[in-house]
This record gives structure tokens, sequence and C-alpha cells, in this order.
């Protein structure tokens, strides 16, 4: 057995599909493309995949991770060569790597995530904008009601956002956020975009955002983060 | 950010939405002559999983000079956000909005869609009635199930298709080109159109009585439904979409055959898609292989409307597992047949683990099954049952309806009868405890247009009501059966519509503008928007549910000609009160239901050398 990691975008029509779905995606693309996948025992066989991390409905990923097993040793450029043509509108592969078997679990390695931000906030100005930025990463806590699946619940935003710029270029702002991901927790970005529009008084929506998870990262020495890709 | 970008952060599954599934055909706008855009009047999850959608679309889009888009219902908090926003409803290939198609096509699976096709036409920015919409608007077009009794649709469609639509659309396509580059008319069309087998124009009619007649000499009294002679030579998608997120019936299809002579008499699909017609084993193998590559399902569907019918299924089943894939496959049956054969296929399919099975039984006694020529016994329920616990299943599923014709008390208590003789088998059988389940499912009886069943009334709510208490009380105390039943006043408002005439429309009308939609659906459902419109509207539903239509009176009905004659329908009904079965064709003697001779076609079965000889004269 052979362990493969892919590196691929998620973006329109493909990011509008939720996690659940986005499985079900790979798994009919990997059968179409007939390479020698492994598949799970049981009574429902089906290709053994490990995702990084769910990426929310509605936001693009540039480098989003999977890891296949394979039942013979191919070349990445093959693999890659095979899945591409057979993958959905809006999911390409942007690179494939062999992995060792033994290496930890990818949704395990998982520790923060890239996002970028775009919107137009009418009448904003760059001075605006910075003393907003300041504001939020000065702040000892970041109270913010989360919504869930069982009613809303305070956390604190605070401690999972780790960097933040803004850029200003008439109208149209873009936030680039370096944000806690993975098992300790997941500050999303639409919720970093309402906390912006909030502290500068922006009259706006985070859903009028464009978002986009740009990299991911592992854990690296110290509080280091590495990307994973 | 382009418009639909800024909805679709606001909606629940906004995949419904998006369009450019694999598989899915964006064909260049201007360079085709005839543009269609094919409405499911139901969500996405729903409109993906029928077959006829993906047939159609393959046939359409095969064709150079023409292309079809889809549009599905939009949920609620969609419909909010285009209304709103004053965005018209738009196609999932290429966004434009569904008023600039040629052709709105729109499929008429179950009576309680029609609220959502007044919506989807408003919705669109299209005229609801076919008389306010100028040339610059699309041409409204119906086909399916429902097209066989259209009446109270009438007003706002300009066309129905009756019957198979594989060839029918090609003429209708062609026939489009030539009137449009002739600079000819709508009207032209539509005129012309209605000579010819399969097209019912509805207001070249109009309501006599509660019967339908013709305006002009030219127009047929009666128009003809459209057949496929041979299923192996139709043209079939092995590249069909495949949707974005799991579907209803989220698997790979292949027709095994199209219609069904079992003869059940309340069946109005085991009418209207006559005769049967088998593809052969070496066809439906390559289709199978071909759509299993295309899509990457791991699941291959038998479709059909009675798959454990077909003549050739183990030599099919054979085939179907010699096929060397990368990948493993699951074959599976829509429903099964109730007895020990099928139990034994069902269980050579299985991989491993057993969900559950289910069977149709309908009705509790074998006086009412002969009634409604169900000719399963209850040593066949029994012994199916039987087959399925040793192989290892643990819980079955039984459909049963009530309110059929001549049903009794007892009829309603045989149900409880039956289901408990099934749980003592699977304790004989050695069910562990605690494990044994039976589900009962159980819907209430619709009168149908074009069944034998077409002059009955429907029982009131009230009976319905005493005979589910009836049903419950039954078997209240059996912890191990699931019993479950259709809304009544769902089916209550399906039998109005399924029953009806032009003098419906108005109430359709009222009611989607009092907010009715998704009438199918138990959250959105609401009866006293209905009766509020039906008062509104000054008609009497129950008049349509609830009368024994007579004999000798013209039916909403009779100008649509499914090729099954009234005489035998007549037949039909007069033998099931006299109890008396009738055996299905296929065992190779004809009935004389009249659709073999009416529309020159015979019934084709797969296996070499069988036939079935067609009686000369009709009954
Ligand atoms: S006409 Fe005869 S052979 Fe043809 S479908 Fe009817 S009963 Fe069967």
């Amino acid at each position: 057995m052979y362990r493969y990691r892919l590196a691929f975008r998620k973006e329109s029509p493909a990011c509008w599909v939720g996690h659940l779905d986005l499985v079900r995606l790979f798994e009919q693309a990997l059968r179409r493309s007939a390479l020698p996948v492994v598949y799970s025992g049981g009574f429902n066989p089906r290709p053994r995949l490990v995702f990084a991390a769910p990426l929310p409905v509605g936001v693009r990923g540039l480098r989003e991770l999977v890891d296949v097993y394979l039942s013979s040793l191919l070349s990445p450029a093959l693999i890659q060569e095979r899945l591409a043509a057979v993958l959905p509108q809006g999911l390409a592969l942007v690179g494939v790597r062999r992995v060792p078997l033994e290496a930890p679990a990818l949704a395990s390695l998982v520790a923060g995530a890239a996002y970028r931000a775009e919107g137009e906030l009418a009448g904003i100005t760059p001075r605006e904008a910075e003393t907003t930025r300041q504001a939020i990463l000065e702040a000892s806590s970041l109270p913010y009601q989360r919504r869930g699946p069982k009613g809303a619940k305070e956390v604190d935003l605070r401690p999972g956002i780790r960097q933040l710029q803004v850029e200003v270029k008439g109208e149209q702002v873009v936030l680039e956020m370096l944000v806690r991901a993975g098992q300790e927790g997941n500050v999303r970005p639409e919720e970093v975009v309402a906390l912006f529009l909030k502290t500068g008084g922006f009259a706006g929506e985070p859903e009028d955002f464009y978002y986009c998870r740009t990299a991911l990262f592992a854990k690296g020495p110290g509080e280091k983060l590495i990307p994973l890709f | 950010m382009p418009a639909l970008e800024k909805l679709l952060p606001r909606v629940s599954k906004p995949a419904r939405y998006v369009g450019g599934e694999y598989n899915s055909v964006r064909k260049n706008w201007g360079g085709v002559e005839v543009k269609i855009a094919f409405a499911f009047p139901d969500v996405y999850e729903v409109g993906m999983s029928y077959l006829g959608l993906q047939i159609l679309y393959h046939v359409v889009n095969s064709r150079p000079d023409a292309l079809l888009e889809r549009v599905f219902a939009p949920w609620p908090d969609m419909e909010a956000l285009l209304r709103s926003r004053g965005i018209p409803l738009f196609t999932l290939e290429s966004h434009r909005p569904v008023k600039d198609f040629d052709i709105l096509a729109i499929t008429l699976q179950y009576e309680l869609t029609y609220t959502n096709i007044l919506n989807l036409l408003d919705l669109a920015g299209i005229p609801l009635l076919a008389r306010d919409r100028g040339e610059d608007k699309p041409l409204v077009v119906g086909g399916g199930p429902c097209a066989f009794n259209p009446e109270p649709l009438a007003p706002f469609f300009d066309l129905f298709v009756l019957g198979d639509g594989e060839e029918a659309v090609h003429e209708l396509i062609d026939l489009w080109r030539e009137v449009k580059r002739q600079g000819g008319r709508k009207q032209d069309f539509l005129r012309e159109l209605a000579r010819r087998p399969g097209f019912y124009v509805p207001s070249l009619y109009r309501q006599e009585g509660r019967g339908v007649v013709p305006l002009h000499p030219d127009v047929p009294a009666r128009v003809k439904k459209r057949v496929v002679a041979e299923l192996d030579r139709a043209s079939f998608p092995l590249r069909p979409v495949v949707p974005w997120v799991e579907v209803v019936h989220d698997r790979a299809m292949i027709e095994v055959f199209r219609g069904c002579t079992r003869g059940c008499r309340f069946c109005q699909a085991g009418m209207i898609y006559r005769p049967v017609r088998e593809r052969t084993v070496p066809v439906l193998v390559r289709q199978g292989e071909e759509v299993i590559r295309h899509t990457g399902y791991d699941e291959l569907s038998l479709t059909s409307l009675s798959t454990v019918d077909y003549t050739c299924l183990l030599p099919l089943l054979d085939g179907l597992k010699k096929l060397k894939l990368s990948h493993p496959l699951t074959v599976s049956l829509p429903s099964l047949r109730v007895d020990a054969f099928a139990v034994g296929v069902a269980e050579g399919l299985m991989a491993g683990r057993k969900s559950s099975l289910t069977f149709a039984p309908e009705a509790g006694t074998q006086r009412l099954r002969n009634v409604i020529n169900k000719k399963v016994t209850e040593e066949d329920l029994l012994r199916a049952a039987e087959a399925a616990f040793k192989a290892g299943w643990q819980r079955l599923k039984l459909y049963f309806m009530v309110g059929l014709p001549t049903e009794t008390e007892e009829d309603v208590r045989g149900i409880g009868e039956l289901v408990r003789a099934v749980l003592a088998v699977g304790e004989r059988c050695g069910v562990p405890r605690g494990r044994l389940r039976v589900a009962v499912s159980v819907a209430c009886f619709v009168p149908k247009a074009h069944t034998p069943f077409q002059w009955e009334p429907q029982i009131s709510q009230e009976e319905l009501q005493k005979r589910l208490r009836l049903l419950q009380a039954e078997l209240r105390r059996e912890k191990r059966v699931e019993l479950s039943w259709h809304e009544p006043r769902m089916s209550l408002l399906e039998a109005v519509f399924a029953r009806g005439d032009r003098n419906l429309a108005p109430a359709l009308l009222e009611a989607w503008r009092r907010g009715c939609r998704f009438d199918g659906w138990r959250e959105h459902f609401s009866f006293p928007r209905w009766e509020e419109a039906f008062a509104a509207a000054g008609v009497d539903p129950y008049a349509y549910a609830y009368r024994r239509y007579a004999y000798d009176e013209a039916l909403p009905w009779d100008h649509l000609d499914p090729g099954v004659s009234k005489e035998f329908l007549v037949a039909e009904h007069q033998r099931a009160y006299r109890g008396e079965t009738t055996p299905d064709c296929r065992e190779g003697k004809c009935v004389g239901c009249g659709v073999c001779p009416s529309l020159g076609v015979r019934p084709v079965l797969a296996e070499e050398g069988k036939s079935v000889s067609l009686s000369a004269s009709l009954p």
C-alpha cells in the first residue's frame, strides 16, 4: 500500500458543496479514474480517504489536502493526470506527493489556516481600516456569539487570531488572516470579518465577502506554524 | 461578485442552484436554434433522482441545433431572495433567465407539485395564463404521467405531450425550427402539432359538461399517446449528470423495461405505460458498464415498474457480475415482487449487511387483493418473509393501502393479522428478540384517471381517519411494528386534482396566491389555506374526490388516449366487484386491454422466442 497526498483547489461551483458531499465527489472521481485505489473493508467498500480539514460551504480553497491510498506504486505525475481528467468543475489538483505510510494522520497535523476575505465597503478609508485592525489585535478578548446547531454560544476569538492584515483600495477591502484551525478549535473567516465590521462600525454583511483559504499549517518548533504542503 | 454568488451564502444547500456538475452540458447559446428550459417542480434532490430528466437532457443536448438546461423549484429561502432582489428564475447551466428560452418544458409527476408550477412561472416572469403570453414568451409544455389528465392545468399550458418523450421531443423541435424559419407564430406551430399523435393543445379544446371537445374540425377529438416501440433502439444517457450533493436516489440507473401489465386496478402507471417493452441483456450490460464508468457510482439500480418480472433477470445479473471494473459494485432493485424467488435474487445481490426488504401486498385480505388484482396470496407473503428472515434480514417493510373500493373493517383488521403472521414467521425463523421489526407504511387510495377505478369515489376524511385508527388499535400492542401513513388530507387533494377538470384552475390560482407551495412536503402543506382557496374560487373539492363518476358520463380525460380502451376499464371494474382476477399478458396471452392494436405496437420480451399472442378482438 502506498500513500499519496493530494493538494487541490476548490473553487466555484464546487465550493458550494459541503464537506460530506465533497468526500462523495472525491470517491466518485477516484472510481472514474480507475486508479488502483485501496478500498475500506466491510459491507460498503469505499475509497480510503483522509482530508486535512473541512472547508465551510462557499469558501474557496487554494491548497486543500487529502491523503489517498493506492495498491501500486505510481508516479505522482501519472496520478495527477488520471485524476485531473475526471474531476468535476471547480476541483483541480495542484500537486501530488508520496508520503510515508506511517506518517501521522493528516487531520491531526492541522494547527492553523490562512484565509483571504474580499469585499466592498462604501466610504472606508485606509486609516479607519488600520485603526480597526489594531483595535482587534490589541484587544485582550474578543467575545463573539457563535451560532451552532444547539443555538448561540459565546466564544472568545482573540486567542485564535494570530495575524491580521487589511488592505484598502478605493472601496475594495482585503483581509488576510492567519487563524487557529484543527483539533484545538477553529476560527472561521466570516467571524473575523463580522468582528471587523462591528469594531470599525462599517455598514456591510459578512455574507457579501468572498472567502478563500489560501493555506493550511502544521505546528512547527516552538509556536511557529509551517505550511502543510 | 456576480449576482448569483451574492445569493448563495444566504440560502440552505446552495449547490442546488449552481450547475456545472460532472457530465452536465453547457452549450454555446448563440450556436443553437432551439433553447429549452426543463423544469422539475420540486427541489434539486428530488428532480435529480428522476431518470426521465436525464433521458431528455441527453436526447436534446445530443442534437447540434438544440440545447436543454435544467431548473428546479427554489426552496422558500431562495424564493424570498429572488423576489426581494427582483432576480428572475434562472437555469443551472447558463444562469440565464428562464424567460429567455424558446420553450419551458415542465414535468408533471405528482398533483401536489401544481402550485410549484405556478410559482415557477411567476418567478420566471412568465404570465401564468397561456392566453396572456405573447410571441416573445416561452412556449410552456407539460409531460409525464399527470399529462394524461392535465385539465386543472389547461389554462396555464400551451401544450401537453402524452407518452414517451424520446421521439416526440425531436418532432417538436423539428417543427418549431421549421415554423420559426418561415416566420410563423406560436399559434401556427400549435395548430400543426395538434394534428399529430402525442400532442394535446388545450386551447384548441373546450370543456363541455365534464368532457372536453375540440373547437375545430381539423383538431382530433382524441389524442393518442406516443410510444417507443423498441427500447433497445431508444437513446439512453450513458453520461448522466452526477449531482453535486447526495440526492434521493443517489445511484446509477439503467432502465430494464418500460410498461407493466400486472394489471393492479388502482395503478395508473400500469395502464398508461403499456405495453411492456424489455431491453435485451447485452444492451443492458453495456449500458450498465458505461454508466458506472462515466459516473463513478458504486451502485447500479435496475429500474422499471417491477424489475423481478424481467424475463432475463438472472442472465442480466450474471452479465453485470462479470463486468471487469476497477472498484466494487452493488446492483439494486427498486422494489421487490412478493415471493421467495424475489427474495433469493435480493439475497444474491446483497454484499453483506441486510438493512431491510420491502414488499407491497397492498391489501390485508385475499378478497380485497382479488378486487384490486394484486395476485399475491398470504402464503406468497409468508414464504417471502420466511426466505428473507432465513437469509438474515431482520426488518421488513410492508406497503398497504386503505380506502380501497369495497374495503370493510375486516380488510383493515386483515392488515393487522397479516403483519402479526409475518412477525410470527420471524420468531419461528429465530430472528433475535429485540431485532425483529416490521415497518408498515399505509397510503390512502386515490382514484386515478385511465384506471379501472377511475369512477370510484375516495372515502371521506372521517372514514379514512376511522380506518387508520382501527389499524393503529390493531397494532398498538405490537412494539415490533413501526406504523406510518400518508397525510390523509394530502391524499384528498391529490384525488381532487387527479380527477379534476378545467373548473379547478381558479382554485389552484387562489391557493398559489395564498402562499401554497411544496404541498407534497408535510412542513409546507396547509389544508386550511387550500380550503380558503376552494371557497374563494367557488369550487367544491369534494364533488371531485367523493363523487362516484358514472360509466356513461364524459370524463375530463376521455379525449386523451393512452391506448387502453374504456371497454377494458369497464370490464376490469366489473371483474373487481366480482372478485375476479385478470392475468398478466406477459405470461403469453393477451387479455385485450387494447393498447397493442390501437397503437400498432406489441409487447417486446427479451427472452428469445418468448412472445405474447395478441387476441384478435377486444373484449
Ligand atoms: S393489448 Fe394485449 S398484449 Fe398488448 S398490452 Fe394489452 S393485454 Fe397485453
